[in-house]
């Protein structure tokens, strides 16, 4: 499992960061946690990059509910794609199974 | 045509003796310029004459509603962006709102955005599903470029029955302001951007919109700020639309406006578009009059 852990802002200019961290996993084709808690904004551009990413890989997100980030990503129906977890151990665990 | 410089000719003791003076023919030089600005002036008009025709319209007559829209790009030079609005009378008698986002900034977001905007235009004609128009609109939003998970909320209006049939591709919901002050986000139904994968199929949901309630469609543009949670921003914008609520819609339009976009920093475009019920009932004679020439249409070919 590889674990993403995304710290400031995602926006239009960081995202391709965030997007070659997770090419990482998804060349070598193993799981990936994306853990959002020290997040502090993230724009459609990031989120588009987590879509495309679930599409070619098997992903979990790190969001705590209350967190900044908590409301935007079930805005953006991310909820519906990928487990949304309160906690890394919880993501870790939704990738076991 | 000549361009003439002359200068004085002096001898030793600094005293004019005579004139120098230099021609050049520059009738080509004059002739290549005009040409130059008129080509630019034609390549303007063009941009901005394609540029128009991408964006929606709130020019929707029917008596029974008022509707305003206000449109912020935020790239400089160009008068679209990536977001879009738009207002479709439906021959039914329905009305449909409609927000979306293509992906990205600049032209090649306001290109994808023109080919959405007019393809789910299209798609919501009819029946009473938005849900199965934006399962229809993510098929073509795979083939276009930029297509992909572009985010749309889609809302018909049926005066009629005053309720409302609202879908949602991962945009921001959709506001109701009641004529109380109440304001409710039509959010219990997320579903994923345009084009993405997805679980299970696209929901609806069904709200009532009682006369004199206002409808509010939005891009991330108007509440998105830095360093907050995105609550921040539509609570910002709940209190500014309640508290505006008795203003006339292009008036409440504008004054949101001007209370959440911060005009010095706007770096994302922004796009509103808000519909009042005025009247519940069918919709009045004339008021949608294509649809009504449709209608006579078919019946002749039925009786010929």
């Amino acid at each position: 499992v590889t674990v993403v852990q995304v710290e400031g802002e995602v926006d239009l200019s960081t995202a391709p960061r965030l997007d070659e961290a997770l090419a990482a996993a998804i060349d070598r084709r193993v799981p990936a946690v994306i853990d959002l808690s020290a997040t502090t904004f993230m724009d459609s551009s990031g989120f588009r990059v987590v879509h495309e990413a679930a599409e070619r890989v098997r992903l979990a997100l790190v969001v705590p509910p209350g967190s900044i980030l908590d409301r935007s990503v079930r805005l953006a129906g991310l909820h519906e794609i990928v487990p949304v977890c309160a906690d890394r151990s919880g993501a870790l665990a939704e990738l076991r199974d | 045509v000549f361009l003439t410089t002359k200068s004085p000719l002096y001898n030793a003791d600094r005293e004019v003796i005579g004139v120098v003076g230099v021609a050049r023919d520059v009738t080509e030089e004059r002739a290549l310029r005009r040409d130059r600005e008129r080509l630019y002036q034609i390549e303007h008009e063009y941009a901005a004459t394609l540029q128009h025709a991408m964006l929606g319209t709130a020019n929707v007559d029917d008596d029974r509603f008022a509707f305003c829209a206000r449109y912020h790009p935020a790239v400089e030079g160009l008068t679209v962006g990536g977001d879009w609005y738009d207002v479709v009378a439906r021959p039914d008698g329905a009305v449909v709102l409609i927000a979306g986002d293509a992906v990205g900034r600049g032209i090649g977001a306001a290109t994808a955005m023109g080919q959405l905007r007019s393809a789910i235009a299209a798609l919501v004609g009819s029946g009473a599903d938005p849900a199965r128009a934006l399962e229809s609109l993510d098929r073509f939003a795979t083939t276009i470029a930029g297509g992909a998970f572009a985010t749309c909320a889609l809302v018909i209006i049926d005066a009629a029955s005053e309720t409302i049939t609202y879908t949602c591709a991962g945009h921001m919901p959709p506001l109701i302001v009641s004529p109380d002050g109440a304001t409710k986000y039509l959010d219990d139904l997320q579903d994923p951007p345009l084009a993405t994968i997805r679980r299970r199929a696209r929901r609806f949901g069904v709200h009532s919109l009682p006369v004199g309630s206002t409808l509010m469609l939005f891009t991330d543009g108007l509440v998105e700020r830095r360093a907050e949670s995105i609550d921040n921003g539509l609570e910002r914008l709940a209190r500014a639309a309640s508290r505006l609520r008795d203003l006339s819609v292009d008036d409440m339009c504008d004054a949101i406006v001007g209370e959440l976009v911060e005009t010095d920093r706007q770096t994302d475009d922004v796009a509103i578009v808000l519909a009042r019920l005025l009247a519940a009932g069918k919709p009045p004679d004339g008021a949608a009059s294509l649809p009504g020439l449709w209608k006579q249409r078919s019946m002749r070919q039925l009786s010929s």
